[in-house]
């Protein structure tokens, strides 16, 4: 039973990770054409919401490391679908997100049970 | 023909044979040379700027070249904006040679093309390609748009890597690089501070910056806050859209953007909306490059809100919005040598600043003409950040099989072959 919910909760967090078949992905998951190319990545995706519980699209996430920065958009769903590269712990990532019209937010970030290392879901609340 | 004969000239101290000088003999064989080395001679001050490492003379001639392109047309418009875009010079499609004008379509548009690399690591970047017609006329004539053309040439290159023909030394190049501004106003800008906190090997691009401005559309606006990249700075800077050189948008101009997806992103990151009617594109990176020497000369510019005394004055050659731009500039890959006499440096923070190091140091310790020396077809690591003199006998990019392209990766981006390992 218990390796039945486990594998249920996997396959949920990789539903919600895999790319969307909507041209509204077209932002969301943006990755620069050549990076990680046939590498192992780790998955980061969540949603953006306002403070009354709206999506909100257009919204910017930044997933900052000691080398590189890692972005992505918000699409019309308020979501997000990002990859990394797989040797970059997630404890070493720092999330931020932002949207011109709103003045502050607040970062919620779920790492991977057990030893898995993906994905992560980062959620953010902006008000 | 001798330009000897025995009348005329006396050679005063002469104990042999009394030898006189026929001179239009000599008149011509002057000419001779002078038209056979006129490229030489042409280009002698700057031969001479680069040689010797004459940072003066080498900015002065910068904003100069910044000067010429910025010529008024009988609209009001800078002549650049009469170039040609990438995609009308590199397609193959008959429907894009007469492709929008300025600033064009993303290059994207066709697709063979691929992308510039210059918004590849960190925050994606509206930027085109722009061919004054010297340019054109070369790759269009020489095919240089035809990716099996490329091929013939790369496998006519048995030991070494071989060059496409020569450039004209009236050919020039220009990347510009755009950032969306609301119509209302209000928009973020991040501004490139060159003493600010930078990563010391990784990506210093947009998303990091730390100082972040607010763009005006008129004038009594103000702003209490604006949000970029996750952070949120109170009372910003402002700074009114005329003191960049900027285009309204269209719906037409407005469509091309959104449907190039590095650009949409970028314009997300940017405004939080795509680009609509009515908005308008800043203009904030300028990269040209002169044929005027055989290596090109580069020179670079970006918008700052705070531009520094010059020297020369910027204010002597270009005038508003122009002398808001910073610029760099390099004539050669080692000279003028760094303070720390290690080979010079020559960056763009827009183009160039969110390159990670890949073995000799990251964007900010690049030089424009050290990147481009590799530009070759099929590609090989087009990122790897360098400066010096390349390493032509270990780096592929310089072996066989291999077509150098002028400097101008726009050319070997015509094909998606080439490793891309960046």
């Amino acid at each position: 039973m218990t390796i039945l919910r486990a594998l249920s909760l996997a396959t949920l967090a990789l539903s919600l990770a895999l790319p969307l078949a909507t041209g509204a992905q077209i932002y969301g998951d943006y990755i620069p054409q050549d990076s990680h190319k046939n590498n192992p990545v780790n998955v980061y995706f969540g949603a953006v919401k306002s403070k009354s519980g709206d999506y909100v699209e257009g919204a910017t996430m930044v997933f900052a490391t000691a080398m590189l920065d890692f972005v992505a958009v918000t699409d019309k769903r308020g979501r997000y679908r990002l990859e990394l590269p797989v040797d970059i712990s997630p404890s070493k990532v720092e999330s931020r997100c932002s949207h011109p019209d709103y003045s502050s937010s607040q970062i919620r970030r779920r790492l991977p049970r057990a030893k898995a290392l993906t994905p992560v879901e980062v959620d953010c609340t902006l008000s | 023909m001798s330009v000897y004969s025995t009348t005329s000239f006396h050679h005063g101290i002469s104990s042999g044979p009394v030898k006189t000088l026929h001179w239009p003999a000599i008149t011509l064989a002057l000419c001779c040379i002078y038209l056979s080395c006129c490229t030489v001679t042409f280009a002698d001050p700057l031969l001479l700027a680069a040689k010797n490492g004459n940072e003066d003379a080498q900015r002065a001639y910068a904003w100069q070249q910044l000067r010429d392109i910025t010529q008024l047309d009988s609209k009001g418009m800078p002549v650049f904006t009469h170039w040609i875009s990438e995609l009308q010079t590199f397609s193959t499609n008959p429907e894009n040679l007469s492709a929008p004008a300025f600033p064009g379509a993303p290059a994207t548009t066709d697709g063979d093309r691929n992308p510039s690399g210059h918004g590849r690591h960190g925050g994606p970047l509206i930027n085109f390609m722009h061919f004054n017609p010297a340019a054109w006329q070369h790759i269009r004539s020489h095919r240089l748009y035809d990716e099996k053309r490329l091929d013939a040439l790369a496998q006519s290159a048995n030991k070494r890597a071989i060059a496409i023909p020569a450039f004209p030394q009236a050919a020039k190049v220009l990347m510009t690089a755009w950032w969306p501004v609301r119509k209302e106003g209000g928009s973020p800008m991040p501004v490139w501070e060159p003493d600010g906190a930078h990563r010391h090997t990784g990506s210093n691009s947009y998303l990091n910056w730390q100082r972040v401005i607010a763009i005006k559309t008129a004038a009594e606006q103000h702003f209490d806050r604006v949000s970029f990249a996750g952070r949120v700075t109170q009372n910003p800077d402002a700074a009114e859209l005329t003191s960049l050189f900027y285009l309204p948008v269209d719906s037409g101009l407005a469509n091309r953007i959104m449907a190039d997806p590095g650009f949409a992103q970028a314009t997300h990151i940017a405004i939080g909306r795509p680009l609509q009617s009515g908005d308008y594109l800043a203009l904030v990176g300028v990269h040209l490059m002169s044929k005027a020497l055989p290596r090109g000369i580069w020179s670079t510019f970006w918008w700052q809100d705070e531009a520094p005394v010059d020297n020369p004055p910027r204010e002597n050659v270009v005038s508003t919005p122009w002398n808001q731009y910073r610029m760099d500039t390099t004539f050669d890959t080692l000279i003028p040598a760094e303070k720390d006499a290690s080979p010079n440096i020559c960056f763009n923070p827009w183009f160039d600043a969110t390159f990670p190091d890949s073995g000799e140091g990251n964007g900010l310790k690049a030089n424009c003409m050290s990147c481009h020396l590799r530009a070759s077809f099929p590609r090989e690591e087009p990122l790897r950040i360098t400066r010096g003199e390349p390493d032509i006998l270990r780096d592929p990019a310089f072996g066989a099989g291999h077509v150098t392209t002028g400097m101008i990766w726009s050319i070997a981006n015509t094909s998606r072959r080439g490793t891309t390992d960046d």
